[in-house]
């Protein structure tokens, strides 16, 4: 029997096993995931944190589901070393499992402070949200003047914790290692919209600040800027980005450079052996560059694309990659490739005091977008960078 | 047969899974949410909740669109009242 192995249980995974499951009854397909649970979904984590859904919805799939549908989910353990040579996987309980064909979801790490202090927060898996949901419980007892909350980086993730604080009434700053919001991809003008919105609701930004020195005894008091002011925290929400370990990769001969490449198909150069998700830089033929995406839709949708694959139906992956988020009420989306230094050309779309919309160019095409404020022509412009070469 | 298609726009966050899942069932509105729309047109205005005629491959799809949501913000009917998605 064709043995499929999956490493990481998130949706890239889950999504592939049951694409390769709807196609084959007998396969053999076994989930090795270095969390305790099962696949749940990320992108619920703040409303799950918000009190908007409960605790058990954040799991998109029940222990029941991968009995259901014969799928062996495999938690809590780790894949320490790959053997292409031999086709097995050895693991963290030192077990080597053979395979026929693998595929490599392990998506990525969060980008972690040097220190920890109680009060230090993530927020990339379920039992980091529960982390947060006890530190702001614990903060809400507080007298409403000694409530405070400060936030390190400059992203999607500092975005999330702004509409956490201000959803808890939680006064907060933020302190960025850039000179603004995701300061390598977006214009001043963009970044001075998003600054203006943090400001108008009462926060300030601390701009080009190294990573901050925590303060406190046994948890988090305030955070020291680097002209040595204090700012006083009992919550530090960290979000500065997501890392690839390349070393099990490198181990094993699989090329990888910024992720493991791949092709359009999801193939690496190895045969039998695939990469989707967060981890996987494929071949974009939409912007027709090797790309790495890491965002809810472009895992799923290349989970469910090397399934089928796997699976003997072998399909190009082909999306146009969308990000969407806000900052305290305000719209951001990202579409396609908006790497600033793979683009000849970024007209500017809309420039108003509190909207934007950037466009990117590459050989005459429109590769990428940046809506912030408006996002009216996101449908339209998410046809157009989908249009074929 | 008949599905209610309901989008809770507090949910929704513009992920846009379901718009690339089922064109033909939701589109984006100004505020980055997902609308239903019966087959790609929406007669009596925008709404977040739509009764739509389909055949069981257009429901199969529809399913597959609100398991792909993020946030679950997708709730599917059957004619009598019946949750279909996500299981009650």
């Amino acid at each position: 029997m064709l043995n499929i192995l999956i490493i990481g249980g998130g949706i890239a995974g889950t999504a592939a096993a049951e694409e390769v499951r709807k196609r084959d009854p007998q396969v053999s397909i076994t989930i090795i995931e270095d969390e305790q649970h099962p696949c749940y979904s990320r992108v619920l984590l703040p409303h799950y944190v918000k009190a908007k859904v409960v605790r058990d919805k954040v799991f998109i799939r029940t222990p029941a589901w991968y009995v259901e549908n014969n799928i062996e989910l495999m938690s809590g353990v780790r894949v320490l070393e790959i053997d292409i040579e031999n086709r097995f996987v050895r693991t963290s309980e030192d077990r080597e499992l053979p395979f026929d064909k693998l595929l490599i979801t392990t998506g990525g790490e969060i980008s972690l402070l040097h220190d920890d202090l109680r009060g230090v927060s993530y927020l990339r898996t379920v039992d980091d949200a529960d982390h947060l949901k006890s530190l702001i419980s614990e903060v809400r007892t507080l007298k409403p003047q000694a409530r405070c909350g400060a936030i390190y980086g400059g992203g999607f993730m500092a975005c999330e914790y702004a509409n956490i604080f201000k959803h808890f009434e939680i006064p907060f700053s933020i302190i960025m290692r850039g000179q603004g919001f995701w300061s390598r991809i977006l214009s001043e003008h963009s970044q001075g919209v998003l600054a203006d919105q943090v400001k108008q609701h009462g926060a300030k930004i601390y701009f080009n600040e190294p990573m901050p020195v925590l303060l406190g005894e046994d948890e988090l008091a305030a955070v020291k800027l680097k002209n040595g002011a204090e700012l006083p925290a009992r919550i530090l929400g960290v979000g500065i980005g997501l890392e690839i370990d390349h070393k099990i990769f490198a181990e094993a001969k699989i090329p990888s450079e910024r992720g493991v490449l791949t092709n359009e198909y999801l193939e690496t150069t190895i045969s039998g052996v695939y990469a989707a998700g967060d981890v996987a830089e494929f071949t974009d033929t939409v912007v027709n560059r090797r790309v790495r995406y890491a965002n809810w839709m472009n895992a799923q949708m290349q989970g469910r694309a090397v399934g089928a694959t796997m699976a003997g139906e072998r399909r190009a992956f082909r999306l146009v990659s969308s990000y969407a988020t806000n900052l305290l009420g305000m719209h951001i989306v990202f579409l396609g490739d908006i790497n600033r230094d793979q683009t000849d050309e970024i007209r500017v779309g809309l420039a108003t005091e509190d909207a934007s919309q950037e466009l990117f160019f590459r050989d005459g095409k429109l590769v990428g977008a940046v809506l912030i404020g408006d996002v009216s022509q996101r449908a339209v412009l998410t046809q157009h960078i989908g249009k074929s070469l | 047969m008949k599905l209610r298609i309901v989008v809770d726009p507090d949910l929704c966050i513009g992920a846009a899974s379901c718009v690339t899942v089922a064109p033909e069932s939701f589109v984006l509105n100004v505020e980055n949410k997902a609308e239903v729309v019966d087959k790609g047109q929406a007669p009596d205005g925008p709404s977040y909740e739509r009764t739509v005629e389909m055949t069981e491959n257009e429901k199969n799809n529809l399913i597959t669109a609100a398991q792909s949501c993020p946030t679950l913000a997708i709730t599917i009917f059957a004619e009598d009242g019946t949750q279909i998605y996500p299981n009650p």
